[in-house]
């Protein structure tokens, strides 16, 4: 391929271990391409360059001697400035972070390293993975946002500068800005992925998972990535499949739930007609598409959500926020003071209203196997000070079942639009069946002009 | 381990879920538009609104 740029990690992954590529070539590759963009998108926090060619020397000297092994041999990828890197500032796109440097990797990027992967750099992420956006732009249009939080790892695998970008998830920060970019987004099961040296915003809805431009790669990452951690007891031991065995398997019959309300009714005409094209394609692929009736504690899972974010974010942040208030941006400021304000017995009926979705989510999916919905409620908004909504992701991260974003196609003005899945907690092999089959189905990969 | 006891953390009954909500809400509503200072105003129960009983009563924590 004379382009080495647009190598999934998949093909690259192929090439080196068969020596007809060589980590530095691939390296060097993206920190052209990174050059050339990085000006009009704005998507890394920090570059790494030195590191990552050192490393890549590294890695081709096994390679010619056959010693290079591991599933993501001499891949470089991207992480979200919130996933600690050893002595790799990590500020989590904040003042109060400015300059913290930590002495550990967290257990994602311990498991990347380990699998032969090297660190291009730290992606952009919006203020504490929260509300405040970060420069980044869009790289389909740069008066657009590229979404949140991960904005940073979007806009960079979708124009180019790396193959793979990692994210975190406490609404819908993986699946809205990899939406909005025309990519692949996977929101893991809670409990499947370390969130062991992450910066935090709620302990109970935060999701580490992958950005990539194929499913097949989403796949494959989450493999090396999942798994329990002693340092983070939320994870389970619940067997980790080999995901890419479910890429490419047929996925007729399976059972697809299309929710009666909710996201056709917030949805906006773009979204819904994409949406729309969408559950066509999945009849002609042989899915079994079937109306299902969102349970009644959908609507006040939201109103959970939020509840549970903000006090959870305000135990994590109480101490710096007390100590230096003026280097929180406004938005940031108001989760703090709304999660200071919750008392212990609204905090616990937020609880309980997520356990009742949890239980009426699990019931409805003893009608299908999975749900489809559009990702967002339409292509990425005009503008960069906010970063779009997360309504349809945010009641996925509430209750915890794992969730994927596809492309869907381009809005009239040029935007990328995503078709979301979800499936039951544990049950991402049937995520990436159905997904990846609805990706074959769509046609190539979306590129940006930028 | 059962994926019901992954979740089985808190309880609540469905015929509860109208009055949790009422209460959240109510509470988020409250927080989200209060101009008030977390560190010095103690917390109206459910949801922030001051009545003149506890204007008289307000102290720092």
């Amino acid at each position: 391929m004379s382009d080495l740029t647009e190598l999934t990690v998949t093909a690259a992954a192929d090439l080196i271990a068969r020596k007809e590529l060589s980590p530095v070539e691939l390296v060097r590759a993206l920190l052209d391409r990174i050059q050339q963009v990085e000006p009009k998108v704005l998507a890394w926090a920090r570059l790494l360059p030195e590191a990552a060619l050192e490393e890549a020397r590294r890695l081709e000297s096994l390679q010619v001697k056959g010693e290079l092994c591991g599933p993501l041999r001499g891949i470089p990828v991207g992480l979200n400035d919130t996933i600690f890197t050893a002595g790799v500032e990590t500020a989590a796109g904040s003042k109060v972070l400015a300059g913290f440097i930590p002495d550990y990797d967290a257990t994602v990027t311990a498991r990347l390293k380990a699998a032969g992967a090297i660190i291009l750099g730290k992606t952009v992420t919006t203020e504490f993975a929260m509300f405040e956006p970060g420069p980044t732009r869009n790289p389909w249009n740069p008066g657009h946002t590229p979404g949140g939080s991960s904005s940073g790892s979007a806009a960079a695998v979708a124009a180019r500068m790396c193959p793979a970008a990692f994210g975190s998830q406490t609404a819908g920060s993986i699946l809205r800005p990899a939406s909005f970019c025309g990519i692949v987004g996977l929101k893991p099961t809670y409990g499947r992925v370390s969130r062991h040296g992450v910066v935090p915003v709620s302990w109970t809805l935060d999701h580490v998972g992958p950005m990539t431009r194929t499913v097949a790669d989403a796949a494959l990452l989450l493999k090396v990535v999942a798994g329990p951690d002693p340092n983070d007891p939320t994870t389970l031991p619940v067997p980790v499949d080999d995901y890419t065995t479910a890429v490419g398997q047929d996925p007729a019959g399976l059972r697809v739930g299309v929710p009666d309300r909710f996201f056709t009714e917030l949805a906006d005409d773009e979204g819904r007609r994409a949406y729309e094209a969408a559950i066509t394609r999945l009849k002609e692929l042989g899915l079994q598409t079937r109306p299902v009736r969102l349970p009644d504690v959908f609507e006040p899972l939201r109103d959970a959500h939020r509840t549970i974010m903000y006090a959870e974010a305000a135990a994590f942040h109480k101490k710096w926020f007390r100590e230096r208030p003026d280097d929180y941006r406004p938005r940031t400021r108001r989760i703090i003071r709304a999660g200071l304000l919750t008392s212990a017995p609204v905090y616990l009926r937020a609880q309980q209203i997520r356990t009742l979705a949890v239980r009426a989510m699990l019931r409805l999916f003893e009608e299908v196997d999975v749900l489809v919905t559009p990702t967002t409620v339409g292509p990425a908004p005009r503008g960069l000070d906010w970063t779009g909504d997360p309504a349809f992701n945010q009641p996925f991260s509430a209750v915890g079942f794992p969730a994927i974003t596809v492309p869907a196609g381009l809005s009239s003005s040029g935007l990328p639009l995503g078709v979301q899945f979800v499936a039951r907690p544990f049950d991402e092999r049937t995520l990436f069946r159905v997904a990846a089959a609805f990706e074959a189905a769509s046609g190539p990969a979306l590129k940006p002009p930028v | 381990m059962s994926e019901v006891d992954w979740l089985e953390k808190v309880v609540v009954s469905d015929e509860a879920l109208a009055d949790a909500w009422e209460l959240v809400k109510g509470h988020l509503q409250g927080v989200e538009q209060a101009d008030v200072d977390p560190w010095t105003e103690p917390v109206f129960y459910p949801n922030l609104i001051k009545t003149p009983e506890a204007e008289g009563n307000v102290r720092p924590h």
